[in-house]
């Protein structure tokens, strides 16, 4: 199932197409520059980016969107070198090495490193997908509605367990849930939480949804705090192609980051911060030069750029294979899907296998093209930070708009994105994340199927879900994570009072 | 005073949830709950849900009532922010009029609109203000307008 040659014959006479390969350098420019700006994410970029692609064909909208995650991922690391400011979190670890560099007057050597690396981390991230995502995919074939609504749950509980809450992380994922109920029940057909509203019938649009609770809300969030600017960025870059040396010398960083990379990559709701956050840290337990690391060495950019890109194409995995989505970005990307009337998953890989090889090359070409425009760009990308946010974030907000009324040519859908983005700004306000909510939205319908399907097979009777290994495992692991915080501060009590007794 | 926030935030957003939630549970008792097996109709899982929450909205309010005793010394804020409290306030409330005037005036003039007060409001020159508008309307126009096909007015 799917050898190289197949992806190639498949999906190379879709991507080899005048409009597809301009929409891929579209989505690399527009990744790249907002991944860039400080208070921009990729995840804000790529859900203004979807109701664009409705009137595309699914590849064409893949061609706008996957350049646009990787590029992003890597556009962070521009201002993390040249300003200090990471552009994502993803960069938050190339601030250590990348800044001291450029202060040193080596901006250019840094911007030129953090690109190879991103593309090196990248290209074998691109690799590991096209060979895993097949392999999980046959494996789920033979999966049931009870493994379905594990997965789903455990997505939903790692996601908790990361959130800086899990109370909190919780109640947001549920509240996600809730929301996916508004509409039509997908078993009986019956219409609930519609208040009077027909337009609600067929639940609440998602990209007004994701465009209210990222876009919107997130402006509405700068604007209450009120807007910074961020300093000059230094003028003199100089020469940004890699020195080979510097990369023959990093090698085994490079390589211990992908692994961790890919490693942290595939588990849900981990993504490129964690990857760059572990690698970075691993670097300082087992590097040659860890004693230098935070001054401005090539091991440290290695570690951080290498691993976060590896860990956007494993974080691809599960969402394509499976159908299920592990964090804010993959949860995009199945509403992608959604919206040309697609549902990734296993039986995706026998029906658009076309598509889906579409999107491994797509994958790779967003890797390719950030890394071109990267190593010649940067300069240009370094002068379009100095766009003061003042301008930046009105212009941004009314492609939010307008994009969330493009979809339906609906102004409710404008209403919701607007409501929804106050509920983002008082969910930051009150330290709720976001992540959760949108991963429970999408999985609602997902959870709901799969949890009423398996009950009806196993005749009302909640141990059904025990009786299978897989799902009894997972839905074990979601228990066992939630209550690990309070377990943990249980036993760390206990052992206190045992040292008091002795 | 950032551990009096904190304290305050936990228990508002406990009795904000517990609000919405409230209307969920008045609203799903109309849902039947019989399907194509006793219990497991349409009401079944929204009503799992709200079960759910309204117990982890109780811990949330009962957390910032009784659990927090930490004291959290407040971070002094050494960026520089140029907007009034007033501005901010009305730069958050400049969405809900966008979205209104969208409905009325159409998707030109309002994002216009907003652009213009929008820069304003954040002491950008009038004139910058309005090349900015301009070319922003503008390209608005030839992007959703003219190659989306888009009704904006």
């Amino acid at each position: 199932m799917f050898t190289l040659k197949e992806i190639l014959n498949l999906g190379l006479p879709l991507v080899l197409d005048g409009g597809v390969l301009l929409l891929a350098l579209a989505g690399t420019l527009v990744g790249m520059f907002i991944g860039a700006m400080p208070g921009l994410t990729g995840v804000m970029a790529m859900s203004i980016l979807i109701p664009l692609t409705y009137t595309m064909s699914p590849t064409e909208a893949f061609a706008l969107l996957l350049p646009t995650y990787v590029a992003s991922t890597y556009g962070g690391s521009i201002s993390a070198i040249l300003l200090n400011i990471p552009g994502t979190g993803a960069a938050i670890m190339t601030t250590l090495d990348g800044h001291p560099m450029a202060l040193r007057g080596e901006a250019g050597r840094a911007l030129g490193l953090s690109c190879t690396y991103s593309f090196i981390g990248g290209i074998v991230s691109g690799l590991f997908l096209a060979f895993l995502a097949p392999i999980l995919a046959l494996w789920a074939i033979k999966l049931g509605s009870r493994e379905f609504f594990a997965v789903a749950v455990f997505g939903l509980g790692i996601i908790a367990y990361i959130s800086p809450s899990i109370l909190k992380g919780l109640l947001a994922g549920s509240i996600g849930l809730l929301l996916a109920t508004v509409g039509m029940d997908p078993i009986s057909g019956y219409s609930r939480f519609l208040f009077g509203r027909a337009e609600l019938t067929g639940g609440l649009e998602f990209v007004a949804v994701m465009i209210g609770l990222f876009g919107v809300g997130e402006i509405m969030f700068v604007f209450a705090k009120g807007v910074v600017e961020r300093p000059r960025v230094q003028r003199e870059i100089g020469l940004t192609l890699p020195n080979l040396k510097d990369l023959i010398k990093t090698i085994p960083t490079t390589i211990r980051s992908i692994i961790v990379g890919l490693f942290v990559g595939i588990i849900p709701a981990s993504g490129p911060t964690i990857a760059s956050v572990t690698a970075y840290g691993l670097e300082k337990r087992v590097g040659k030069r860890r004693d230098l690391l935070g001054t401005g060495i090539a091991e440290g950019l290695s570690a951080a750029e290498t691993a976060n890109n590896a860990a956007t194409g494993a974080a691809i995995v599960p969402m394509i294979a499976l159908g299920i989505p592990g964090d804010a970005v993959t949860a995009i990307l199945i509403g992608a899907f959604m919206l040309h009337g697609l549902r990734p998953g296993p039986a995706m890989f026998i029906s658009n296998p076309d598509i889906i090889s579409g999107i491994f090359i797509l994958f790779m070409l967003g890797n390719v093209l950030f890394f071109i425009i990267g190593l010649f760009g940067a300069k240009w990308f370094a002068k379009i930070l100095d766009t003061p946010q003042k301008i930046l974030l009105p212009i941004v907000t009314v492609f939010c708009f307008i994009g969330t009324y493009a979809v339906r040519t609906s102004m409710f859908d404008v209403f919701v994105a607007v409501v929804f983005g106050f509920i983002g700004l008082l969910m930051r306000r009150a330290g709720i994340p976001i992540a959760p909510m949108i991963l429970g939205f999408i999985l609602g319908p997902i959870v709901e199927d799969n949890l009423r399907r398996s009950l009806i097979i196993g005749g009302g009777n909640v141990l059904t879900f025990l009786e299978r290994p897989v799902s009894a495992v997972l839905l074990v692991l979601t228990i066992l994570l939630i209550l690990s915080p309070s377990i943990l501060s249980v036993l760390v009590k206990k052992k206190i009072k045992v040292n008091i007794h002795d | 005073m950032a551990l009096r926030i904190r304290y305050n935030s936990d228990v508002v957003t406990g009795a904000i949830v517990l609000c919405v939630v409230g209307i969920g549970w008045y609203r799903v008792r109309t849902i039947p709950f019989q399907g194509l097996q006793a219990g497991l109709g349409p009401a079944f899982f929204p009503t799992i849900l709200l079960t759910i929450v309204t117990f982890l909205a109780i811990i949330l309010l009962l957390k910032g009532l009784f659990f927090v005793k930490k004291v959290v010394k407040s971070e002094s804020r050494t960026e520089e922010v140029e907007q009034s409290l007033l501005v901010r306030i009305l730069l958050t409330s400049l969405f809900l009029a966008y979205a209104f005037l969208f409905k009325y005036l159409g998707v030109l003039i309002s994002s216009g609109i907003f652009l213009l007060v929008a820069f304003l409001l954040l002491r950008i020159k009038p004139t910058i203000a309005l090349i900015i508008t301009i070319i922003t309307v503008g390209l608005v126009y030839l992007v959703f307008g003219l190659l989306f096909r888009l009704n904006l007015f």
